[in-house]
């Protein structure tokens, strides 16, 4: 099956551009989250431009992303240790002696 | 659970709908699921022990059946030889009282066989009356056989009570000849300590009398010779000697009637 992706119009920063994505939803829910970044900055760097505003936003939007990807991994490493645990538990159940 | 950077410690705290939020949420709830995980591990721990222990059980019972089968087998296999044997020896003694019983009855069965074989041979005739009093005779004669057999059992009986009587009688003499026997046996002991003491004193005695002749036989020659020397010597009274030789006789008498020497 063929997923059509549409045209979605969004403004970023000012800057109205159209986009292509098959999630409108989560393209415009993107597309404000950015915005906030850009405005909050704008908020303490008065005297910065656009230009170096979006890069901000873009360093925190990539920061944030590998922080995301740092938690995955510990909650991966997290699982696999309790699995572990849980089959080491499950093995001295079928091989301890028995009273 | 990871450790998560709280909100505070984030670089920019600019993004929409509190992502911190969304990511404590996410990590609760994966807590959660393993909490949940690890109960059900718990519970399927404790069931694989309970089927360990009854598995155990049922193995035990499992062994137990089996030596109780062998058992149980051994022993049917002992009751069916010692039912077969039994089986043996019950038609060995049947065959064996049928054949006594047709020795003791054969002549009175002989009888009975020459009558029922003379009714048989008898032309038939439905008189109620004639076949009553055959009935009756048999019964008579059956009832005259059965008092025949019982007298002839007790004479047997009084017979064996005989011999047994007679066999105590004999047991009982041959009891008080054993008795005899023994206090004989007694007395030859004590007769022989007393002949060995007699025998000894016998032969001191003995010995003492050819002493005594010895001295006889010297005092003679010793008065022979005295004749021609005058001189008399100092020895045995003649009177002293005969009372002396006179008593070893009767000693000697008396021992040989003790002992039947003649």
């Amino acid at each position: 099956m063929t997923i059509m992706s549409k045209a979605i119009r969004v403004n970023i920063g000012g800057k109205d551009l159209t986009l292509r994505g098959d999630n409108e939803e989560r393209i415009k829910k993107s597309v404000r989250e950015v915005n906030l970044q850009i405005q909050a900055l704008q908020q303490s760097l008065r005297e910065q431009s656009t230009p170096t505003l979006s890069l901000l936003a873009a360093l925190n939007i990539a920061e944030r992303y590998h922080d995301a990807l740092d938690q995955n991994s510990q909650d991966v490493r997290f699982v696999n240790e309790e699995l572990d645990k849980m089959t080491q538990y499950l093995e001295r159940a079928w091989r301890q002696p028995l009273p | 659970m990871g450790p998560r950077n709280l909100p505070q410690e984030q670089p920019q705290q600019l993004f929409e709908d509190a992502p911190d939020a969304q990511a404590q949420k996410a990590q609760a709830e994966l807590e959660a699921t393993v909490l949940r995980f690890w109960d059900t591990v718990r519970k399927s721990a404790d069931v694989i022990v309970t089927l360990r222990q009854e598995n155990a059980i049922l193995q035990a019972q499992v062994q137990s059946l089996r030596k109780s089968e062998t058992e149980l087998q051994s022993r049917v296999q002992d009751f069916l030889e010692r039912i077969a044997d039994l089986e043996t020896r019950m038609s060995t003694a049947q065959g064996s009282v049928v054949h006594h019983q047709e020795q003791i009855a054969s002549p009175a069965i002989a009888h009975e066989r020459q009558v029922v074989s003379n009714v048989e041979a008898a032309p038939y005739q439905p008189d109620n009356d004639e076949l009553n009093a055959r009935a009756h005779d048999a019964t008579e004669r059956a009832q005259e056989l059965m008092l025949a057999r019982e007298l002839e059992h007790e004479v047997e009986v009084r017979s064996l009570r005989k011999n047994i009587d007679r066999l105590e009688d004999e047991l009982n003499r041959l009891q008080n000849e054993l008795n005899e026997a023994q206090g004989q046996l007694t007395d030859h002991k004590v007769i022989s300590q007393q002949l060995a003491f007699v025998r000894t004193e016998l032969e001191a005695r003995t010995k003492l009398l050819q002493d005594l002749q010895i001295t006889l036989e010297e005092n003679r020659n010793q008065r022979q010779l005295d004749i021609f020397s005058s001189v008399v010597q100092p020895g045995m009274a003649p009177a002293e000697m005969v009372a002396l030789a006179s008593r070893l006789d009767v000693l000697s008498g008396r021992i040989s009637s003790l002992f039947g020497i003649s």
